[in-house]
């Protein structure tokens, strides 16, 4: 086939399939290459959305069957090998049918509904066809090749939706190999009645929960956390570390999985669980020297591909910015396309939409705290394990030879001499400084 | 049926890799490696074998000789030797359509 399309885009993820809708809506011919058997069998997440896109487009779709439970706690975890503290955010009241824009989810479920969408906008869906290159007229961008005879398919624009590893991108000269502070993620699904996880968790009905763990009862004290999330009848139970951190660990990641499950706290969240699904993807966690050029004749990066990604211990983003990237390219191709023009100067409103949007500055900004993050492994390594220490010690029940019991003064001043003689007023105060710094 | 809950108190499984990966759906293209080692003489050279400890299908072992041994059919197309190998000595590209690790939750 040479046949040619007004766009062709690389990846049916959910940045693909919000430029596909938009882009089929508004009249224009859509391709788009799926490597897997169907949109999703190649994806992997944590995971939660966030919706607030998917309600403006696609109003119904909680009762679509595409996601799984919305989010009314999330608790933060701090585990030490054998103890936890958490702190609990519980948000009750926010109404249905949206909630708080924050549903668990299931990619291959939710990428194949979402693709949908976009075919019956009207773009083409081709499967199980993977992408390998470019195709040039001189410099400019002028379709991609198919990995199959005769693959070469001719579009005025090119998306490359292809995802965190995007080598499209790559061979197309718009960024270079990913640098080693990209997370591994790596997830087990295991399923358990969904009362017993309504009865486990302390929810109702379709209520869902998202618990962060930080700490050397997580992570063995690497930068990263691990993670569970409810869905409607499975858990979705893992972790995510930068490649350096994992590296200098010298343990096989799935192993660090089945430490993570056999934490005290952790085990009894999971009893009875049955293992479905392992599952392991990168996360284009990116220093702001590794971002990609957005833009080039005949070609733009969006979601993952284009590094947008929001991962910290608070928050875990990255689905909806690619959404919105989806939707900002679609609008400034579908300008382009009126006035005829596919040059980078013709597609840069892409670049500078997103650049003023949540998307770029969300994943600016944590970048900052990222970048802080890795020159402070106390962070993660010594922190989260002092404190439920020191946690440990005020809460535990002594009895004493000359009294009936400890008193509190004396726990009290133990816990400030441990945090004294373990973390010191000075380092912490100077951390706490470089936090909030990274914050500003 | 009303669930029992004394069904569901069991310990969490752990599972050994070899375990993990037999949940999972991949179907193996015999005819197209898709993971390849460039230089088997870089590989000998190389001390540290980050490939070794990072992939978390733990699909890299380092032989006797310093050598490389890829069991690329466990692939799940992570990415995560291309990026950790120190001297981009490994061919990586995706299995081709309809091959490879097939999500059915993801």
């Amino acid at each position: 086939m040479s046949e040619h399309f007004d766009v062709a885009i690389v990846g049916a993820g959910p940045g693909a399939s919000m430029a596909g809708y938009c882009l089929a809506q508004a009249g224009l011919s859509v391709v788009m290459f799926e490597r897997g058997d169907a949109p999703g069998s190649k994806a992997m997440f944590g995971g939660v959305l966030y919706t607030p896109i998917l309600e403006q487009f696609f109003p119904d779709f909680v009762t679509a069957g595409c996601v799984e439970r919305h989010v009314v706690e999330k608790r933060f975890c701090l585990l030490s090998d054998s103890d936890e503290i958490a702190v609990s955010v519980r948000f009750l009241d926010f109404e249905p049918p949206y909630y708080n824009h924050s549903f668990t989810g299931l990619r291959a479920r939710f990428d194949r509904w979402l693709a949908g969408k976009a075919e019956e906008a009207g773009a083409l869906l081709v499967t199980a066809t993977v992408v390998d290159e470019v195709c040039r007229e001189g410099e400019r961008i002028v379709g991609v090749r198919a990995r199959r005879a005769g693959g070469e398919v001719r579009a005025n624009v090119v998306i490359a939706a292809d995802g965190a590893n995007s080598l499209l991108a790559k061979q197309a000269g718009l960024r270079k190999e990913l640098p080693l502070t990209v997370i591994l993620g790596v997830k087990e699904v295991v399923s358990l009645p969904r009362e017993i996880i309504e009865d486990r968790f302390n929810l109702e009905g379709n209520e869902g929960a998202a618990i962060e763990y930080l700490g050397g009862g997580a992570v063995k004290g690497l930068m990263g956390a691990a993670f569970i999330y409810t869905n409607t009848d499975t858990l979705s139970v893992g972790y995510g570390c930068p490649l350096h951190a994992l590296r200098d660990l010298q343990e096989q990641p799935h192993a660090l999985l089945n430490h993570f499950k056999q934490h005290p706290s952790v085990r009894r969240l999971l009893r009875g669980t049955t293992p479905e699904e392992y599952s392991a993807h990168l996360i284009p966690e990116l220093g702001p020297a590794d971002l990609p050029r957005l833009v080039t004749d005949g070609m733009v990066v969006i979601g993952g591909a284009a590094g947008l990604i929001n991962a910290n211990p608070i928050f875990h983003e990255g689905t909806n910015m690619a959404m919105a990237s989806g939707i900002l390219a679609a609008r400034a191709i579908i300008e382009a396309h009126k006035r005829g023009d596919f040059s980078a100067a013709a597609l840069g409103s892409y670049e500078n939409s997103l650049r003023s949007s949540f998307a770029w500055q969300d994943m600016a900004r944590y970048q900052r705290l990222t970048r802080m993050a890795e020159t402070h492994p106390q962070l993660f390594s010594k922190y989260p394990y002092e404190f439920a220490r020191m946690a440990k010690r005020l809460m535990t029940v002594q009895a004493a030879d000359s009294d009936f019991q400890i008193p509190k003064r004396q726990l009290e001043l133990d816990v400030l001499d441990h945090f004294l003689a373990e973390i010191g007023v000075y380092s912490f105060a100077k951390d706490m400084a470089d936090v909030g710094r990274a914050m500003l | 049926m009303a669930v029992n809950v004394a069904d569901y108190l069991g310990p969490p499984k752990i599972l050994s890799r070899d375990d993990k990966l037999a949940l999972d759906i991949i179907r193996v293209n015999e005819a197209d490696p898709h993971l390849k080692i460039i230089d088997q003489q870089v590989c000998a050279k190389c001390h540290a074998k980050p490939c070794t400890v990072t992939c978390p299908v733990d699909n890299y072992h380092a032989e006797a000789d310093g050598q490389t041994t890829i069991y690329w059919d466990s692939c799940i197309e992570c990415g995560t030797c291309r990026v950790i190998c120190p001297y981009t000595n490994i061919s990586w590209k995706y299995p081709a359509g309809g091959f490879g690790v097939s999500y059915r939750y993801g």
